[in-house]
Order: C-alpha cells, then sequence, then structure tokens
C-alpha cells in the first residue's frame, strides 16, 4: 500500500494527532497535543500507540527534575537560616554566649544545635571556652559573610514568588546546593515524567503528502515579508500565557530615588541647591555653628578625624576671633560657653558630619537676602554599621534669609515640605538642636500604621552664630530625617539597604 | 537624646493626680517630651533633650507638668536648711579630682519606685553631664550612722581597703579596680593615679571611692533617712549643677533640703547654691521672633506656666527669675521658646511668607543627571558603595598604591580611608553578586576625595563616573563603546590614545583626553585583579571625571 493510501485510511483521531504534530514542527507532548486537538489523553495515546505501530511516530518518556520548598523551608525563606540571624548578632557583638542563642536570635531551643552546627560548617563562628561558659565567636569568614548570601541562601531565595522550580532552569553554582537544603529538609525534590511523541521520517513524509495542511513556521522572517510568501505559510501558534525569560531595565538605585524626590520637591519650592568639601574643618563643622569645643558630638568616638590631611586653613582670621569670643564670652547678648576657646581645635579636619557645615559656610559668603537654599550631602559619623546606623548617609537640610521671619514662617515652611511629599496630617513640637533657637520637630501621621513620625527638624540659627558671620536677617533651618523618609518611601526598615548593591534586590525593587 | 525610665504611678503620685498615660502624652509632647514606649518591666520610656538635665527624672517631668496643666505654676518654692555637716576637701587631690561638693538630705521616706529613681536620676547625670563619669561622679549614702565632719580625701591603691557595695569582703582600692564591675569599667579614670580619691567620715568609715563605687556599710536602703549627696569631679561647673538637678528632685518629693559646708583649700563654700538669676526681656522682641501677639499679661501667665517667677511687668518688659535648675538659657531666644512652649507648639499657625525666589539646581547635579540617565538606559544598574573604604580594596586588590585622605580613628580598617576612584567599589559589588547571573552592567555617579595641598581644607571631593560589566561576551570594544557614548552626551572633543593602568590589560586600556588633559580611562580589568575579587570571568569597565 502506498503511504498515501495509508495515510487516508487512517482514522480521524490519528490524523489529528499527526497534524498536532506537524503543526508543531515534529514533536509534542501529550499536553500539548491534549490543547492543539482537543482529544482525551487516552484517545491521544491510543492513537499515538497505533501510529508508533505503523513507524508513523515514537513515543518517548522524558524525565526532568522538580524541586519543591517545604513548609520549613518556606519559614526560613521569610526568616532566614537560623545560621544567619545568629550572625547578624555575632556581627554586633562579635560574641555570643551559646546559653544566649535561643533569646538573642529567636530560635527554638531544639534548632539551636543545627543552627551552629551550621555556622560552625560554614566557618562563621567558632565556639570557645570563656570562664567556663562556651561563647560562640564570629571568624573572619563570619565577618565577610555578613552582607554576602551564601548559594544555599541564594537558591532557597528562589522559590520567591514560585513555590517549585525544575532543576536544569538553576545556575550550576546553585545546583551543588540542592543536595544541602535537602538534607535539611528545607526543599525537597520530584521527578516528573513526560510523554512526548515525535514524528518519524516516514511520518514527516505523510504529513508532506498531505496537501491540507499547510507548512507551518515559527518565525516570521524578513524574507517571508519581502516575498509575500507569508500569506501561504502558517504562522505556529504561540502559547501567549506561557512564562518569559525575566529581564530588567537598567535603575538608579533606591537611595538615589529618595534623593532625587527631595530634591525635586525643594526646587519647586524655590530652593536652590549648594554643595560642600566632604573633608571639613572642625572650624565650619562646629565651632561656627557654635557647637562648644567640649560638646560631646565632637568627641572622638562619634567624630571620625583625619589623621591626612591634619589641618585645615580658615581663611578669615577675623572670622575666626569672632566665633571664638561668641564662645567664650558671648555675643549679642548671650553669656557664651564660658570656657577658653582653642583656635588649634578650628584647624582640625574632620569628616563633615552634619550638612550644616555646607549652609554656613554659604552664609559667612553674605548672600544678598532673599534666600533660600538647600543641600543633600553625605555626612559622616563613627558608628558601627547596623541595621540603624550606618558610618556615612546622606543628609539634607536647607535655610531661607530674609528681612521679616519669624518661628511661624519657619512651621510654614516645614508644613509645606510634607504636604509636597504628600504628608497631610502633621504636628509639631518643641524640639532641641545645638545651634538653632527656638527649635521644632515636625511628626508626620501615618493612618496605615496609626502612627505619627519624626520627619523633619528645625530651628531659628541662634543669634551667637550669627552674629560672628556678620548675618543681621533672622536665618530659618530644617532638616530633614533621611532615615524615616527612606522608610515611608521605599519601605526600607533595614538602613543597610540604602547601600545594598544586591543586583538581584535592586531589580526587584520597583520604579512605580 | 537621653532617654528615661519613669514609673506612672510614681508620676501620678508626684502629680497629686491620677492620669492615664494617654491623658498625658500630648502635654508630654507640648513639652517636648516624647513617649518612646515601654519597658518589659512597665516603665515608660520617655525621650528628653539633651539641654535639660532637670527633666532626666519623673521628679523633673512631674514639675514641669504641673505648670503645664496649672496645677502648681511660677518657679517652685523650695526651701533649703543650713548646713548640718561640714566635707573637708583635701589638697593632696589637686592633680586628680579635685572638686567636691556635697547636699544632705534629711527626713527622706523612700519607697522602691523613688530610690530607684533617685539612683536613675543620678546615673544619668554620671553618663551625660559627666561624660561616663570623667567630669564628675555622684555619691548618695545613708549617713545616718557616721561621724560627720567627711573627709574627701586619698587612699594608696594598697592600703587596706573596705567592702564595695553587692561585695562581702574587703578589697584594697587596687583589687576594687581589677575585680568590682564598676572598678572594671571605670578604672580606667583613676588608674594612673598614685593615689585614688576616697571619701572617709571621722570615725573613719569609707562613704565612697569615686568615681568607682560606694562602701557596702553606707548602702542606701529605703529605709534611709539621713542621707548625703556629693558630686566630685574634674569640672566645678558642672558638679555644681547636677548637685542641684539632684536636690531640686529630693525637695520636689518634700524631703528636707541641708546645704553642706565645704571647706577647700582656697577657703569655704556652702553648696547646693539655689539664688535664682533673674532676667527681663522686651515682649515686643519676642512676639516678632515667633510671629505672636501675646499681651503683657498673657505672657506673664505663660511664663508661670513655665515655672518661671514674674517680678515685674508692664508694656514693654517682662523681668522673670530662672529656676536655679536651668542651665540652658544662655540668651533671650531661649526664654522665647519656653514662651512658645507655654503658648502650645499646637496653637502656633504655620504661616508661608511669600519669597519670590525660583529653585535652581546645583550645576553639577545636572551633569550627574546626564551621566545616570545615559547609563542607565543603556541597560546598567546603579550601585552606591560607600565612600569610606580600605587600602587593601582601594589599592592593594587592584594592583596600585597610593594616598589617600586618612581617619585617625576608624571603627574598622574596612572603613579607614575614603575612596579615591570608583572601580574598586564597582568591583567589590561584582563579588558580591558572583552567584547572579551573567552578564552583569553596574555603575556609579559619585564623588571621590582626593588629597589636594592647596585647597582649604587640604582635600577636594570630586565628581565622577564609572561602569564595569562581567560576562563571557564582554571585551574592550563593548566598555569602550559605553564610555563614549556617556561622553558624547556631554559633547566634549575626545581624543583617545592607548594607556598603561596596573589594573587593566596592556594593550587593551585606553584613556580619553580633552585638549590633553585625562578625562578618564577605560579597559580590560587584568585577570590578577579578577581573580583578586575572586571573580571568574571578564571584566570591563571604565572611569571618567565628569565635565564641571
Amino acid at each position: 500500500m502506498s503511504l498515501k493510501k495509508e495515510v487516508e485510511k487512517l482514522n480521524a483521531k490519528k490524523k489529528k494527532v499527526l497534524s498536532a504534530l506537524g503543526e508543531n514542527e515534529g514533536k509534542a507532548s501529550v499536553k500539548e497535543i491534549q490543547d492543539f486537538t482537543g482529544l482525551s489523553h487516552s484517545a491521544i495515546m491510543r492513537a499515538g500507540l497505533g501510529l508508533e505501530e505503523s513507524n508513523f511516530l515514537k513515543i518517548r518518556d522524558k524525565s526532568r527534575e522538580k524541586i519543591a520548598i517545604t513548609e520549613e523551608g518556606t519559614y526560613y525563606l521569610e526568616k532566614s537560616l537560623p545560621e544567619r540571624k545568629i550572625l547578624r548578632i555575632l556581627a554586633e557583638k562579635k560574641s555570643l554566649p551559646i546559653s544566649k542563642v535561643p533569646e538573642e536570635a529567636e530560635i527554638s531551643e531544639k534548632k539551636v544545635g543545627i543552627a551552629i552546627g551550621w555556622i560552625k560548617r560554614k566557618q562563621w563562628g567558632e565556639i570557645e571556652e570563656k570562664n567556663g561558659e562556651k561563647v560562640l565567636k564570629i571568624t573572619e569568614k563570619g565577618k565577610k559573610s555578613v552582607n554576602n548570601k551564601e548559594g544555599d541562601e541564594l537558591l532557597l531565595e528562589k522559590f520567591k514568588g514560585s513555590e517549585e522550580i525544575f532543576v536544569d532552569d538553576i545556575s550550576e553554582d546553585l545546583k551543588s546546593k540542592i543536595s544541602t537544603l535537602k538534607s535539611r529538609n528545607l526543599i525537597r525534590t520530584e521527578e516528573v515524567k513526560k510523554r512526548e511523541l515525535k514524528l518519524t521520517e516516514r511520518g514527516q513524509r505523510a504529513i508532506d503528502l498531505d496537501l491540507e495542511v499547510r507548512k507551518r513556521v515559527s518565525r516570521l522572517s524578513s524574507e517571508l515579508i519581502r516575498t509575500g510568501r507569508w500569506k501561504e505559510v502558517k504562522l505556529r501558534e504561540y502559547n501567549v500565557t506561557a512564562p518569559t525569560p525575566k529581564v530588567c531595565p537598567g535603575k538608579e538605585h533606591p537611595q538615589r530615588r529618595i534623593i532625587e524626590e527631595l530634591r525635586s520637591i525643594l526646587l519647586r519650592m524655590g530652593f536652590e541647591e549648594i554643595t560642600g568639601p566632604i573633608v571639613e574643618s572642625e572650624f565650619w563643622n562646629f565651632d561656627a555653628l557654635f557647637q562648644a569645643q567640649n560638646h560631646p558630638a565632637r568627641e572622638i568616638h562619634d567624630t571620625l578625624s583625619l589623621l591626612k590631611p591634619d589641618r585645615a586653613d580658615i581663611p578669615d582670621e577675623e572670622l575666626l576671633n569672632r566665633v571664638k569670643k561668641a564662645h567664650e564670652e558671648g555675643v549679642a547678648g548671650s553669656t557664651g560657653w564660658g570656657y577658653e576657646f582653642d583656635k588649634d581645635v578650628s584647624h582640625r579636619t574632620i569628616l563633615r558630619s552634619q550638612t550644616t557645615a555646607d549652609t554656613v559656610r554659604y552664609l559667612a559668603k553674605k548672600p544678598e537676602p532673599p534666600v533660600k537654599v538647600f543641600c543633600i550631602d553625605k555626612v559622616f559619623r563613627r558608628e558601627r554599621i547596623d541595621y540603624q546606623h550606618l558610618a556615612e548617609f546622606p543628609q539634607a537640610e536647607g535655610i531661607v534669609m530674609a528681612k521679616e521671619l519669624n518661628f511661624e514662617n519657619m512651621l510654614g515652611y516645614l508644613k509645606q515640605i510634607l504636604v509636597e511629599m504628600g504628608i497631610p496630617k502633621i504636628r509639631f513640637r518643641p524640639g532641641y538642636f545645638p545651634y538653632t533657637e527656638p527649635s521644632a520637630e515636625a511628626d508626620g501621621y501615618f493612618p496605615e500604621r496609626d502612627e505619627w513620625i519624626e520627619l523633619l527638624g528645625a530651628g531659628m540659627f541662634r543669634p551667637e552664630l550669627l552674629e560672628p558671620l556678620g548675618i543681621e536677617q533672622p536665618v530659618l533651618a530644617w532638616g530633614i530625617g533621611f532615615s524615616r523618609i527612606a522608610m515611608i518611601r521605599m519601605g526600607i526598615e533595614d538602613m543597610r539597604d540604602l547601600h545594598n548593591n544586591d543586583i538581584e534586590w535592586l531589580e526587584d525593587q520597583p520604579l512605580g | 537624646m537621653p532617654t528615661i525610665e519613669i514609673d506612672l504611678s510614681d508620676l501620678n503620685r508626684l502629680l497629686d493626680k491620677k492620669f492615664t498615660l494617654s491623658e498625658l502624652e500630648n502635654p508630654l509632647k507640648n513639652l517636648g517630651i516624647e513617649i518612646e514606649g515601654k519597658t518589659s518591666e512597665g516603665y515608660i520610656k520617655l525621650e528628653v533633650h539633651h539641654d535639660r538635665p532637670d527633666l532626666w527624672g519623673v521628679e523633673g517631668v512631674a514639675r514641669a507638668l504641673k505648670g503645664y496643666l496649672d496645677i502648681e505654676t511660677g518657679a517652685p518654692k523650695y526651701r533649703i536648711e543650713n548646713p548640718l555637716i561640714k566635707l573637708e576637701v583635701d589638697p593632696a587631690l589637686r592633680d586628680t579630682r579635685p572638686v567636691a561638693v556635697m547636699g544632705q538630705i534629711r527626713n527622706a521616706n523612700f519607697e522602691d519606685e523613688s530610690l530607684k529613681a533617685l539612683m536613675d536620676l543620678q546615673e544619668k547625670l554620671h553618663d551625660i553631664l559627666g561624660r561616663n563619669r570623667e567630669k564628675i561622679s555622684i555619691g548618695a549614702y545613708e549617713i545616718g550612722d557616721i561621724e560627720p565632719p567627711i573627709r574627701y580625701t586619698t587612699i594608696k591603691p594598697d592600703e587596706e581597703g573596705f567592702v564595695p557595695l553587692n561585695f562581702d569582703e574587703k578589697l584594697t582600692p587596687r583589687e576594687i579596680l581589677e575585680k568590682h564591675p564598676k572598678g572594671r569599667k571605670y578604672g580606667h579614670l583613676i588608674k594612673e593615679a598614685d593615689r585614688y580619691p576616697l571619701l572617709v567620715s571621722s570615725d573613719g568609715h569609707v562613704l565612697s571611692m569615686p568615681p568607682i563605687i560606694n562602701s557596702e556599710k553606707c548602702r542606701l536602703t529605703k529605709k534611709a533617712e539621713n542621707v548625703g549627696v556629693d558630686v566630685t569631679g574634674t569640672d566645678e561647673k558642672i558638679a555644681r549643677r547636677a548637685l542641684k538637678v539632684i536636690m531640686a528632685a529630693a525637695a520636689e518629693r518634700g524631703f528636707e533640703i541641708h546645704s553642706v559646708e565645704v571647706e577647700r583649700p582656697d577657703g569655704k563654700i556652702v553648696t547646693p547654691d539655689l539664688t535664682a538669676a533673674t532676667k527681663s526681656f522686651e515682649l515686643r522682641r519676642a512676639n516678632k521672633k515667633l510671629g505672636l501677639n501675646i499681651d503683657p499679661k498673657k505672657a506673664s501667665k505663660i511664663m508661670e506656666r513655665m515655672r518661671y517667677d514674674v517680678l515685674e511687668i508692664d508694656e514693654e518688659n517682662i523681668s522673670v527669675e530662672i529656676p536655679f535648675y536651668r542651665f540652658d538659657l544662655m540668651h533671650e531666644v531661649d526664654i522665647f521658646e519656653d514662651l512658645a512652649i507655654g503658648y502650645g507648639y499646637d496653637n502656633l499657625e504655620p504661616l508661608l511668607p511669600s519669597l519670590e525666589i525660583t529653585g535652581k539646581p546645583h550645576r553639577m547635579q545636572k551633569v550627574c543627571e546626564v551621566a545616570r540617565r545615559t547609563l542607565t538606559g543603556l541597560g546598567f544598574m546603579e550601585v552606591m558603595p560607600y565612600l569610606l573604604t580600605s587600602p587593601e580594596l582601594n589599592f592593594d586588590q587592584m594592583g596600585t598604591s597610593g594616598e589617600a585622605v586618612e581617619i585617625e580613628n576608624p571603627i574598622s580598617k574596612e572603613y579607614s580611608i575614603l575612596r579615591t576612584w570608583l572601580v574598586p567599589g564597582l568591583m567589590e559589588v561584582l563579588e558580591e553578586n558572583k552567584l547572579h547571573k551573567l552578564p552583569q552592567r553596574i555603575f556609579e555617579v559619585g564623588d571621590v576625595v582626593i588629597l589636594d595641598e592647596k585647597s582649604e581644607t587640604g582635600a577636594i571631593n570630586i565628581k565622577r563616573a564609572a561602569a564595569a560589566s562581567i560576562g563571557e561576551d564582554i571585551d574592550f570594544t563593548y566598555i569602550r563603546s559605553v564610555a563614549e557614548a556617556l561622553l558624547r552626551e556631554f559633547n566634549m572633543d575626545l581624543n583617545v590614545e592607548s594607556f598603561k593602568h596596573p589594573s587593566f590589560l596592556e594593550e587593551r586600556t585606553a584613556k580619553f583626553t580633552v585638549n590633553g588633559e585625562i578625562q578618564g580611562f577605560v579597559g580590560e580589568v587584568h585577570p590578577e585583579v579578577i581573580t583578586n575579587f575572586d571573580l571568574e570571568h571578564p571584566v570591563a569597565a571604565f572611569e571618567i571625571d565628569l565635565p564641571r
């Protein structure tokens, strides 16, 4: 019997299966044929077995390995692995008695042994005996790992948003971690069988004979368009709901977006932007702000002082003398601080610890009022970095100088800044800053948290600050609590995220 | 800001009322005191201002609230009785902690809460005013069964000592520094001296070894009726202030307070001196500063609510007596603020003045914005590493050397200099993202800080842009085309020349110059540098100065 006859004699279901394969470039899973033909699974298998017997196609069983996250895995995905929790505490405290682990890391007693076992296996910590007590100490590797996730954690994070993934979809690096997570019962693997039908050469010829089946192409090529042959071919139908590969735009960093939002608000409010040096003299950073030389913020454990460069110039000796006098005996009716001012201290170099240094430098140039300026610049503090402290962070502040300005005007600016940020319900409280009086703090109300959150600090520059600079008009000054804005705007609760450079995290921070 | 812990029932006892916490929330807020939450033991945590030591204890908070809620206004009428005992100061203390002042409390009637409140206030004053006891330390003890006068003298480290608080055996002064928890914590303050300070009664009982620890014998319990409070240290002004705050707290509790005669090498003084200063100000000036129109009668009422006594008042001037426990009033503006607080920040009206000024971005910020927009448009992800870095990262790992701004007191070596270029930070970010899929494209636009002897502070910040890419197919051509795309946006007339840089592969590195001056460089990172960062794929990078 000729091939053509044989094809003609095939029953309708067999024909459907054959043409489905033809439409799918020669091979398809039972499921795909089901979608295509509407036939039941058993009907397709019956037809398929018949077609295999006549050597039109081959049936193959393919298997893929699938990983699913367990309940425990889901828990740790949310809360992070117990050894990671311990490591975070170790990073702050350097050492931790084992007996304190359950309480400090909030790990149940029975998991402690396992968690510590992992700390040791990952070489994040070592156990030492101290006064008869077992104490966990962080290792060098542990310190490095504080901000770096390891493979097992990255693999676990693949389950964010999907409960199962296929092994062949993950990178080689991470594949090696499957057995680790499996042994911890955080994931389980499962083999998934898939049955695939594939045309034989004979089957292909059978389809080519059947003139009713138009040739199928998968790609609309430029040639098809130019020649007009697109009219003759049939484009393969895409499963338009199937997942597509992830691509990601280049984006500005979340910290940048907060800075830019603040900048645009302040520019809109008519403020001009200024900036200043990162390496600053104590004169501009403190003395000129009427912050006494024995003020606690100036001590060695708060401010970063410099070995190199070790001395700054103060271009205006007269100004230095006037500031000295304001500190020692007071000016403009003030009592002053009543201590001996040391000019050598003024020349000392530090990393700018407050952006008020920038604004006072600006005022010293005696700008023509009215003046509205702001700056958003980095400030540096001698802080150990943890979830609420950074050694460097941006600060936003501004000043207004004009002839007739009063404290209610100050509050007017605070209100406007918050309204521009979309925070309509606000309140004021007395505040304290070394260089302003009267001072105020502004809180915004956040209904979803049912909470007042401190957002701005402000005040009128003290006369003891203004008089040595030769400024006669009142000056209003305000500063924005950057960390609070980050929390409200970007949901950043851990301040270290302001410098988080994990690409996956960056990709996941929506621009909208 | 200092945080204090108070007991609500104790506060209510002092106020002689029964307030709930939520009833007090607003008055406290209006006084600038913030409720932070509760401790696990049920104490209320309050955040108070740094310049108001008088508010660092429950008694002071009660005193301020009494005024604000019109329970009791004007300056508190505390009576200070004449000295009953004497404190003699040994000239030998001249070189260690020469300052000593003292007060006495009689007919005290402590309860658990009030005793704890006194201890807590003492600790706050130690920590903040005393800078962790360096400038002052305070001792409070039962003096009912010791013989005055009290001598402030010295003891040799190995002399027969005394039983320190919470111990049951006698230790020598040196042993106290070594064995007692407080000795270990504060011992450094006196360790170097030949003789340690000591307070001792005339019948030989040790009261305390300041600034370390009291004696167990004179332990202050709630049964104590006769209590001595000394403040010793190095700073007389602060010592006097701390004593005033404590004595004011005791007086607020209704305890009888006495001054003490202090016989010093340079003469006799009586402490504490609770004399109040007076100050007068023009109401017109206050109103102008605040933007208000308060009349003299109302102003006088407000000042009394803020616990000032008003001495004289006319249409123009108000003369007030400043409470003796206020040390924050240097200038009339400080009193104006109290006027505003008494008036109520809630009652102030935010009024925006109309100033015809338009906003203007900084020139360099505009340039940075162009750089960021170009690089994100090319699919690069912005990263923001720290400016603080280490010589290892900034130089060694990059195979370079050089000088940088160097910190004298770094918190760790990792953050001991300021970066002089951006590429090392990008390399570190690539290292951190080692497990992320390739290729990766990242950039930064930010400051580097360069030593510059000619500049005012010895160093200048410079805005730069840098980008790096890692992946199997990343090469010189690709990264140079990105760099040039960026430079084109600045309309610069560029030259490209071959360049040598130790961090990059020779023959695959170029520099950009404008009018002969180097503007930046671009190249394939040297495999040695790549492996220094524990990476395994080709990396190419560029860094350019942004046009100024």
